[in-house]
């Protein structure tokens, strides 16, 4: 393998592969499915075959295929590879644009992740960002504005950030940057972090998200499952390779943890609560998991701003975990949706009876949300927990836990409103999900699954990566994982869960049971013909009269606010061309008196 | 090959364990029931009535089932039940627990609450979806207090192990006298969360006719 090898496979193949595929008409998809699944053999090929480069074409670069870029790599290869496989069934129009677009923003996610220089992390960065803006404009130009203008914002942060490193150093490798005073160091970091953290959705920049995650789901599944990712590549590779922990550290320090990762992390947190809260209250099928996956990115953020292994390895588990199971969430809600044309969760009811296997894939997604231990999710959010508890963290742990509460009470949402519960007329006819479809669910689910069998597998990688940064390591055997204070072992909890759920089931079967209709139910001797039953409707009412003091103030209004005031501003000023040209004479009077009279003072 | 001989002992004074469980369970609800008939001024059922409960239960000729996911709320409920059984650690024999983690233990007593929630789901009765949507509300309410008072155990002793706060407490102090105000709180969040009475809304009999178990009781 040699730079040219490298940058041919990852990011040159799947650009040529955008060109093949917009020719592809009806088969783009399949094409597009091609170009993935290549790079992802060669991703399995060169593992452990780590190496970096430096060319000089003018001004040096770097790319370098390491542990950190191999695991993100391979997290956003299987995410690509099932919103593709998801979309050779799904009747996108103009398909050769949506799988030209996605392949583009693989090459450039590819890019980001294979770059340890600022010049191409800028480029690919820049080249994912407006492939995604054009994916979200093909449903709708107000979300894709909204999305754009966080993207620049984004844009402009990092490019701050680079400008005062090229500034200290006149060298973009990473590699380089040494020797920046103090003050530099708190606004590079600064720049970077909100810049990365834009793509995250972390709070106070999360705006967009919600909008740009209502466009087509194949997509959305691979911008909140693979996309998103980059921002935690960004911000780990600021805070622990750019930086790294002494950098960090020589900000302060309190109980061990840097002073300048700390409010991240209390913003990470605050993000959790805030996302799930909101996602409770959502109706629409895809602002609910909008609002989730902010909230779930806000655990990562929790962890990489720790800074303990514990914690940053817990984020990255966390990473991979919600880059499955939000993916499945989110391409399940867009098999319901392709089948029903529905994305009201009050519209639905009872789909789990006519659809079962994309049922079953949901519901597992939603054990890893939720994390209960029969999935991987859990551990990653265990890893989290005991990382605050361990620190004596009394903010950020109360506001984790409190927001995997709440997780329960927005997945039940999900479970009884769309899958369970009265299966309304109008969709008595929905058939179960093409085979495309409930194939690309399959293949997600099963790192969730695999991870929660054998831990010590993806902790290997997790730990190479934390060694190669020099935080640390984690301890971890094939089936259990420790911290100071704690620790669990799946194996025992797997064939304990194994036996009793046998045991149970045994009890079960000894009884047996007739089948009655759906519809035969206790209604306290009323015997209606045909009424829609489903209980989905506003469904968390009372808790939302609750919280209503707290949910009255809004992020979202508060940018409405701002740019309304801009907006009125901007009126006021058009209101001086007022098209009578005595007015501009005066203008021009005036101007002209102004100038000379600065022009005689500066004389 | 000792190895072998050691898990299955131990596999077998878990199952003892769990079956004495089961049994004293059953057997102190019954003295509960006597105790309450004897403050109501009753004779009250004897206190193996909740046996021959179960007995009748087991042996009635007429089940009904919705569909499968139905069936998930009793297999993942006495699985689950008996799994958080076995993952408590009792007095200095660990059992399943290993480090005798808190928050596994927290996530696991999940499981029953999560199947049963789904198996409520599955039949067409609205009355469940709102138990269900009312004992997660009530979920978020109690479990906040609660989470703080365990919080404020495992940050006061260092640990997140069961066992290892067992330890401490016995040669250091009572939690109950360290903390006073967490005990205080955690009596009341245990109030909510075994839906006794001015928590119990989600079941409200005579209003949503027990909510999420409208559909368990047959036909």
């Amino acid at each position: 393998m040699d730079i040219m090898n490298l940058f041919g496979i990852f990011i040159l193949l799947p650009l040529i592969g955008s060109l093949v595929a917009y020719w592809g008409k009806k088969y783009a998809p399949a094409i597009a499915l091609i170009f993935t699944a290549i790079p992802g053999i060669f991703l399995y090929l060169w593992y452990g075959d780590f190496t970096s480069y430096t060319i000089n074409i003018g001004v040096e670069i770097n790319l370098t295929f390491d542990l950190t870029t191999w695991f993100f790599m391979i997290m956003i290869n299987t995410i690509i590879f099932a919103s593709l496989l998801f979309s050779l069934s799904a009747d996108l129009k103009n398909a050769g644009g949506f799988s030209s677009l996605m392949l583009l923003g693989f090459a450039g996610a590819n890019g980001v992740l294979l770059s340890r220089d600022f010049l191409s992390l800028y480029i690919f960065w820049e080249m994912m960002s407006w492939s995604a803006y054009l994916l979200v404009l093909r449903s709708s130009g107000e979300n894709a504005r909204r999305y754009l203008l966080f993207a620049v914002l984004s844009a402009y942060l990092i490019i701050m950030g680079i400008g005062i490193i090229y500034y200290y150093t006149g060298s973009f490798l990473y590699s380089n940057v040494t020797g920046l005073p103090q003050a530099a160091w708190f606004w590079v970091l600064l720049f970077l972090i909100l810049g990365f953290a834009v793509k995250m959705a972390v709070v106070p920049l999360h705006v967009w998200a919600p909008y740009a995650y209502s466009s087509e789901q194949p997509f959305v599944a691979f911008l909140s499952g693979g996309l998103s990712k980059l921002g935690t590549f960004g911000i780990f590779m600021a805070m622990y390779s750019i930086a790294g922990l002494s950098i960090l550290s020589s900000f302060g320090t309190f109980r061990g943890i840097s002073l300048f990762g700390y409010p991240f992390a209390l913003l990470g947190a605050i993000t959790a609560f805030i996302g799930t809260i909101l996602a409770i209250f959502q109706d629409d099928l895809r602002k609910l998991l909008a609002y989730s996956s902010i909230g779930q990115l806000g655990y990562v953020m929790v962890g990489l701003g720790l800074g303990t292994p514990l914690a940053v390895g817990g984020a990255l588990f966390h990473a991979f975990n919600h880059a499955f199971f939000k993916s499945i969430l989110f391409l399940g809600a867009g098999a319901v949706i392709y089948r029903t044309g529905k994305y009201k969760i009050s519209e639905m009811g009872g789909l789990g009876y006519k659809m079962p296997f994309t049922f079953l894939f949901v519901l597992f997604a939603i054990f890893a949300l939720a994390g209960i231990p029969i999935t991987s999710g859990f551990i990653s959010k265990w890893m989290l927990y005991e990382a605050a508890i361990e620190k004596k963290f009394v903010i950020i742990a109360p506001l984790m836990l409190i927001a995997s509460v709440g997780a329960f009470l927005y997945s039940f949402r999900i479970l009884y409103g769309v899958f369970l519960g009265h299966l309304d007329k109008p969709n008595e006819n929905v058939k179960e999900a093409p085979a495309p479809m409930l194939a690309a669910m399959a293949l997600l689910m099963l790192p969730l699954l695999i991870f929660a069998i054998f831990p010590g597998w993806i902790l290997e990688w997790i730990n190479g990566i934390l060694v190669d940064m020099h935080i640390g390591t984690i301890e971890y055997t094939t089936y259990a994982y420790y911290s100071s204070i704690g620790g669990a072992d799946m194996l025992v909890f797997w064939i304990a869960f194994m036996l009793l759920f046998m045991v149970a089931m045994m009890i079960f079967m000894m009884k047996k049971a007739k089948t009655v209709d759906q519809y035969d139910n206790y209604l306290a001797g009323e015997a209606p013909s045909y009424v829609r039953l489903h209980a989905a409707h506003n469904f968390y009412k009372p808790l939302r009269d609750t919280w209503a003091p707290l949910i009255k103030y809004s992020v979202d209004r508060a940018y409405e606010k701002i740019s309304n005031f801009f907006i009125g501003g901007f009126e006021e000023i058009k209101k001086m061309y007022t098209g009578n040209p005595q007015d501009y004479a005066a203008y021009l009077g005036i101007a002209f008196l102004i100038f000379m009279i600065v022009g005689w003072w500066l004389l | 090959m000792t190895d072998w001989i050691g898990i299955l002992l131990q596999a077998g004074v878990t199952a003892l364990y769990l079956f004495l469980a089961v049994v004293i369970g059953l057997l102190f609800l019954g003295i509960a029931r006597k105790i309450t008939a004897r403050i109501h001024n009753r004779v009250g059922p004897p206190i193996y009535q909740n046996f021959i409960d179960v007995g009748k239960l087991l042996a009635k000729k007429s089940n009904i089932r919705h569909n499968w996911i139905f069936d998930l709320a009793p297999l993942f409920g006495l699985a689950g039940v008996l799994l958080t059984l076995a993952y408590l650690p009792m007095g200095g024999y660990r059992l399943l627990s290993g480090q005798g983690d808190l928050i596994i233990l927290l996530y696991i007593m999940v499981i029953p609450a999560l199947g049963f929630a789904l198996g409520a789901g599955a039949s067409a009765n609205p009355n469940a979806g709102v138990g269900v949507m009312r004992a997660l509300t009530l979920m978020l309410s109690y479990e906040m207090p609660f989470l703080l008072v365990l919080l404020s155990l495992m940050i006061f002793y260092n640990t997140a192990s069961l066992d290892v706060l067992l330890q401490k407490q016995m040669s250091y102090a009572w939690a109950i006298v360290v903390l006073p105000l967490s005990a205080l709180a955690a009596d009341m969040a245990l109030q909510g969360m075994m839906m006794e009475k001015p928590f119990d809304i989600p079941i409200a009999p005579h209003e949503i006719a027990s909510g999420p178990l409208v559909e368990f009781r047959g036909k």
